[in-house]
């Protein structure tokens, strides 16, 4: 039914010494959301940020094997990384906007991008608040502090933040974690919208939540990628019985 | 359990000391800072001065140069002057051109004397108090006994010119002198007479002091040498043409008005100005806003000489305005209580009622005014002269301009606390003159905001790229742990060092002379050290999560660190900014040797390359020199102070400005 958009193949990584992901081959599906579920150290956000060579900022990290966006390997030694990253965006555990106005957060993705002319920054800007679904509580204070927003409002910009430069896939790294109940429904509604025009891959420590918003979840334990599968089937018909300890609360 | 009680009473009673002790350092050191910085401001803004005065306490509108009291005139200055009172020492010393400028009003301005064209008994009275008997008479000239050896020498002698009494005009002719036609000696009994070989008639008063005092020597160009005749003996035509000299002086030194109201015109007119007028006209002097009626200080302490004697390695040289007023009380009966010789004290005053009483009487003293029970009584001045001069340790009152030419007595100066503005608004304003005991710090300003300007143009591109470089780029190696470790004792050098340092490498290798580049760059070596710790620091307090999202954002490092990373680490990077302005602004040391002394701005013949390596006085090097040039002179200390609080304002704006702009930065933050 849907294209392949990111897919890893026999993907080893290690932090100097230590082994971090092992011989993981991973196919993530074109508008759809995958949840990466898996206990605390297994590897999950790293491999997040496999996808947009964020680890590359590491530098004892090495890694093996290939992983192709779009059919094209990024780890090829003359693949553009600030293109990649540009097509690939990322949400934080924490929100963090920077130290600017709310409306300097969302322009600075297109204006690093080249994109200088005011009027084609303001409507980049309400559409990217828009559809992070921020806009009616921002719009009439966008020259404000982007820190004196809420927590839920703050992520929701990094959401719109990161909209404002059109990427295709965006990586989320437990978006919710850091925040309360309301916002965290506002941010899941979030997703299921975005995952109309957008690849989402999305670490989390919910199960519910992996549940409610993912068509497909990988589980990882120990840098190993236990299972893969529509969502449903790991969470009612798990083939493996690890995944049926962790999902049914044995541990983890 | 009760070990643990009495433990617990123990480090209760320990934390109390410790919060006394803690509350008494805090209590000190904020009462040191305080007195440092208020003191300072309070010197700066208030001058207190230790004066000596030829006269006393305060005078009065009117000036009298006789004993008479028959010529009094009144003292108008140009508003302009920055004075209200004057002494008559001041007035004596202007007329007779020992003070040409007005630096006792702080003031570059030159004095611009004034009299009247023709001759009044007050000008006559007046001139004479300032002159006395003396006329500094050319060296050069020789003498004659008498009007006939004058007469015989000036006929013989080549170039020769002389006075005579001018009832010998007619015998002076038939021996073949020369009779010069002097306008001003026309009704006194005087002539000047010159050999005949010189073949002129006529001569101004001007030529004629300039001759006798020596200023002229010979008779035109390449001519003949002048030959001036003296009499050796005291006699009437001597005393005639010495009162002529002087009033040649007068003519030559002073610009000559017609009238009063003329006078009262000029005086308002000029610049510096100032002049004399009878009692009467003052009602239209007062009329006159461009001019001012100064009040003169003209009674003065005269002792008899003996008083002033020096005995023993003792000798009364001045005395306190306090114990004025006690010597003639009774308090103090011996001049030996006051630092002087062993001599009693004999006041003498003039009686109740008189004329010189009633005057005195006006006087203010410190200490209230009570008559001496032993005081011998006078009536008047010409009574008190004699009285004086016949009494060992006697004293008394007397009018400064009719007897301090008087052998009299001696002055004995009166010394006095005074407290006036220091600084003031002309001070910032004006350009300092006279070795900077006048005018202002207005060219050091800005030759410090220059200088600074320099400094920061240097050490702000080198101090945040040093420090960007040593956060976002160096592999944390050797090569920055030696570097930091550098900048760090850096930090600790003694600024005179960097002073030499600077010295040697930026005039003796590069050969700059001395000014603000020199010394601009040698203020970059000395604050680059604070700029780059403080960047290194707030670039490092920066969230490494900021970094995250823009490179996630697809942002390259550069962009990341221009457009993230040195915003958000703004305020600490300003704070080091101006740490590093406020270090630079002080100091001394350091641009002692680079920077030069030349009070003059830099930018007073325009922008140019050669601003940068002329000779530049900024505000910290001006204190020093200040003090350091003084020689014990009140008002360089006075202008040191002023510029010290200067300094100190402008250090606590800086940090006021740093605290506002953080706030507003952090703003953006929270």
């Amino acid at each position: 039914m849907n294209d392949t958009k990111i897919s890893t193949q026999n993907l080893n990584l290690f932090y100097g010494d230590v082994q971090a992901l092992q011989d993981i081959s991973f196919d993530m599906n074109e508008h759809s959301v995958t949840a990466l579920i898996g206990p605390s150290g297994c590897g999950k956000s790293t491999f997040l940020r496999v996808i947009n060579r964020m680890n590359d900022l590491i530098d004892s990290v090495k890694i093996t094997g290939t992983v192709l966006y779009n059919g094209n390997n990024i780890y090829e030694g003359s693949f553009d990384v600030i293109a990649l990253r540009k097509s690939i965006g990322m949400v934080f555990q924490k929100p963090n906007p920077f130290p600017m106005s709310i409306y300097d957060n969302v322009a600075y993705g297109p204006r690093i991008h080249g994109i200088r002319k005011k009027d084609e920054l303001d409507s980049i800007v309400e559409k990217s608040i828009r559809q992070a679904a921020l806009w009616d509580e921002v719009s009439d204070r966008l020259n404000t502090p982007a820190l004196g927003l809420s927590g839920g409002q703050q992520q929701r910009l990094c959401i719109a933040r990161v909209l404002a430069v059109e990427p295709d896939v965006i990586l989320m790294d437990e978006p919710t974690s850091a925040l309360d109940p309301i916002s965290t429904a506002k941010i899941e509604d979030l997703i299921n919208e975005l995952k109309q025009m957008y690849t989402i891959i999305i670490v989390t420590h919910n199960m519910q939540q992996a549940g409610r918003i993912s068509d497909v979840t990988g589980f990882f334990l120990n840098g190993v990628l236990v299972e893969t599968g529509p969502t449903k089937d790991i969470f009612f018909n798990p083939k493996e019985k690890r995944t049926e300890d962790y999902i049914s609360g044995r541990f983890g | 359990m009760k070990k643990i009680s009495t433990n617990k009473t123990n480090a209760r009673l320990f934390e109390k000391i410790a919060k006394g002790f803690l509350w008494i350092a805090a209590g000190m050191s904020i009462v040191v800072l305080l007195w440092i910085i208020g003191s300072i401001l309070f010197q700066g803004f208030i001058a207190i001065s230790d004066r000596e005065y030829p006269v006393i306490a305060r005078g009065s509108m009117t000036a009298a140069f006789d004993a008479e009291r028959k010529y009094t005139a009144a003292f108008l200055i140009n508003s302009g002057i920055r004075t209200d009172e004057l002494t008559a020492q001041d007035i004596i010393d202007f007329y007779s051109l020992e003070k040409t400028d007005w630096v006792i009003s702080a003031q570059d301005l030159d004095v611009s004397l004034f009299s009247y064209e023709a001759e009044s008994g007050l000008v006559e009275s007046f001139r004479e108090s300032v002159f006395g008997d003396e006329f500094q008479l050319a060296f050069t000239a020789r003498p004659a006994s008498t009007e006939y050896e004058m007469l015989g020498n000036v006929a013989a002698t080549p170039g020769a010119i002389g006075y005579i009494d001018s009832g010998l005009k007619a015998f002076a002719k038939s021996m073949g002198v020369t009779v010069l036609d002097i306008p001003e000696a026309e009704n006194k009994k005087i002539a000047i007479i010159v050999n005949k070989t010189i073949g002129i008639s006529e001569l101004s008063l001007r030529h004629v002091v300039e001759i006798f005092l020596g200023d002229e020597r010979k008779w035109n160009e390449g001519g003949v040498d002048i030959v001036p005749y003296i009499y050796t003996t005291t006699n009437t035509t001597h005393s005639v043409f010495i009162a002529l000299m002087q009033e040649g002086m007068f003519k030559r030194s002073c610009t000559l008005v017609e009238s009063d109201h003329e006078m009262i015109e000029k005086v308002g007119s000029t610049p510096g100005a100032i002049g004399f007028i009878p009692e009467h006209a003052i009602d239209l002097a007062r009329q006159n806003p461009n001019v001012k009626i100064v009040t003169v200080r003209s009674v003065a302490l005269f002792v008899n000489p003996a008083v002033m004697e020096i005995k023993e390695y003792r000798q009364l040289r001045q005395i306190a305005e306090a114990n004025v007023s006690k010597l003639f009380s009774g308090a103090i009966t011996n001049y030996s209580e006051i630092d002087g010789i062993d001599l009693p004290v004999v006041p003498i005053l003039y009686k109740e009622s008189t004329r010189m009483d009633n005057e005195l009487r006006t006087i203010q003293f410190p200490e209230g005014w009570e008559h001496g029970v032993d005081a011998i009584s006078v009536e008047t001045e010409a009574e008190f002269v004699t009285t004086l001069s016949k009494t060992p340790g006697g004293i008394g009152f007397g009018n400064y301009f009719s007897l301090h030419n008087t052998l009299v007595g001696q002055v004995l100066p009166v010394r006095r606390q005074e407290i006036t503005q220091n600084l003031t608004f002309e001070f910032l304003t004006e350009a300092p003159s006279k070795s900077s005991r006048a005018g202002g710090v207005s060219t050091i300003i800005g030759n410090t905001i220059l200088l600074i300007f320099i400094t920061l143009l240097f050490a702000v591109p080198f101090g945040i790229g040093g420090a960007v470089y040593l956060v976002e780029y160096s592999r944390q190696g050797m090569l920055v742990n030696t570097l930091r470790f550098f900048t760090e004792t850096l930090a600790g050098i003694p600024s005179i060092i960097y002073g030499l340092f600077g010295y040697i490498l930026f005039r003796i290798v590069f050969g700059l002379q001395e000014g603000i580049l020199s010394a601009g760059l040698t203020l970059m070596i000395m604050i680059l050290p604070t700029i780059i710790r403080t960047a290194e620091e707030a670039l490092k307090s920066v969230p490494k999560s900021y970094r995250f999202e823009s490179f996630a954002l697809g942002a390259t490092k550069w962009q990341t660190i221009r457009r993230v990373i040195l915003p958000a680490a703004s305020p600490g990077i300003v704070t080091g900014i101006i740490l590093g302005v406020g270090r630079a602004i002080g100091e001394t040391a350091a641009v002692l040797f680079t920077c030069g002394s030349s009070s003059r701005f830099v930018l007073d013949q325009g922008v140019n390359v050669e601003m940068f390596t002329k000779s530049a006085r900024v505000l910290a090097l001006h204190i020093f020199f200040l003090f350091k040039e003084s020689a014990g002179n009140v008002r360089a200390i006075h202008q040191a102070y002023a510029t010290s609080a200067i300094l100190i304002i402008v250090i606590l704006g800086i940090n006021l400005l740093t605290a506002q702009l953080l706030k507003r930065m952090n703003s953006m933050r929270n």
